[in-house]
């Protein structure tokens, strides 16, 4: 029996209105799928943002750390050079020894042989070196100063008590 | 030209996102049909080609948008019926731990049982005559016998040479007519 000798009949059956309600059946499918679609954007994008918003935290945290670590010695070589620039460094209690450590250990700071006192600064010292966190103006020893310095703060004590005076 | 300025009008609606559900809608009054046999022929039962049916409009809803137009709409949608079907088809293999073999006698009792088939005779031993064909022949011969889809078409839609695919149809046309041949005496 040849194929063409049969009528072309639709074989397959489908239940009584099956095409009327299919449209309503996929579109209830359709909306469940788009919702569950949306779900999972809305939670993509929360999970997301609270991860970028933890690696900010962590990054900002992590580079304050790293900062305070190198500037804290900065800092205090910092207040060290201020202090020194003030003259509120005692060069009373080191003698000729110990500021050759100290010129050999950092050239910072600046030769015991040649200082530059400040008359102004030492007019005004009446108090002892403390260790305590207030600075106090060291009270000059001219015993171990050079003559040079003594003969220096001499003439301008006198200078300054010259024109105070007048 | 009509169908493909139809089409055309469901692709800018679905593009805006307000009248997309709109577009969907007509999408599916156009081509439910056509969707629902081209599965209904691979899987054979109803249930089954309901339940892919819904997931081929699914994927519609899904990728419509990144339909590129290099093919009709029409064979882009029965190229993911084809492929949803054969899916599907291995899925139902694997759960029922049946081979090919075992398949189609499956599938012939089913023909036999089910009550969404057509009661006439000779169409009931034509049916049986393409469930025994290689599954991929089965396609082919469907789609060539009953909705006379051009082979340009169908190459485009399986994938296979034009030259192939006439091969194709041409030993499933002789096996089927064997078949029918010897059970119809019966």
């Amino acid at each position: 029996m040849k194929l063409n000798q049969l009528p072309k009949e639709d074989f397959f059956k489908v239940p009584d209105n099956y095409f009327d309600e299919l449209p309503s059946q996929i579109m209830k499918v359709v909306e469940n799928e788009h919702k569950i679609v949306r779900r999972r954007r809305v939670v993509w994008l929360i999970s997301s943002s609270v991860a970028a918003v933890m690696i900010l935290l962590l990054g900002i945290s992590f580079f304050f750390s790293q900062n305070n670590e190198t500037t804290y010695p900065l800092l205090a070589l910092d207040s060290v050079k201020t202090e020194q620039k003030e003259g509120k460094l005692s060069l009373v209690t080191l003698d000729n020894d110990d500021n050759d450590n100290i010129a050999e250990s950092s050239s910072s700071i600046p030769d015991k042989t040649e200082p530059k006192p400040q008359p102004s600064n030492h007019k005004k010292t009446s108090s002892k070196p403390s260790n305590t966190d207030i600075p106090v103006e060291p009270e000059l020893d001219f015993c171990s100063l050079d003559n040079q310095i003594i003969d220096y703060y001499n003439e301008e004590l006198t200078r300054n008590e010259y024109y105070e005076l007048k | 030209m009509k169908e493909e300025s139809e089409d055309q009008k469901i692709l800018s609606l679905f593009a805006d996102e307000k009248t997309k559900e709109k577009a969907f809608r007509l999408l599916i009054d156009k081509y439910q049909k056509d969707i629902y046999y081209a599965i209904r022929r691979i899987v054979y039962l109803h249930d089954d080609a309901n339940d892919v049916t819904q997931n081929v409009f699914i994927k519609i809803w899904r990728y419509l948008d990144k339909f590129r137009g290099d093919s009709s709409l029409k064979t882009w949608i029965t190229k993911i019926c084809v492929n949803e079907s054969l899916t599907f088809i291995e899925k139902k293999k694997k759960l029922l731990n049946l081979y090919d073999d075992s398949y189609t006698s499956f599938m012939l009792r089913s023909v036999e049982e089910e009550k969404y088939f057509s009661s006439d005779k000779i169409q009931q031993i034509l049916h049986k005559a393409i469930l025994q064909l290689p599954q991929k022949q089965q396609i082919v011969f469907t789609m060539r016998y009953y909705d006379e889809t051009p082979y340009e078409e169908m190459s485009k839609i399986l994938d296979t040479s034009v030259g192939a695919l006439k091969a194709s149809y041409h030993f499933a046309v002789k096996k089927v007519e064997e078949f029918i041949e010897k059970n119809a005496e019966l």
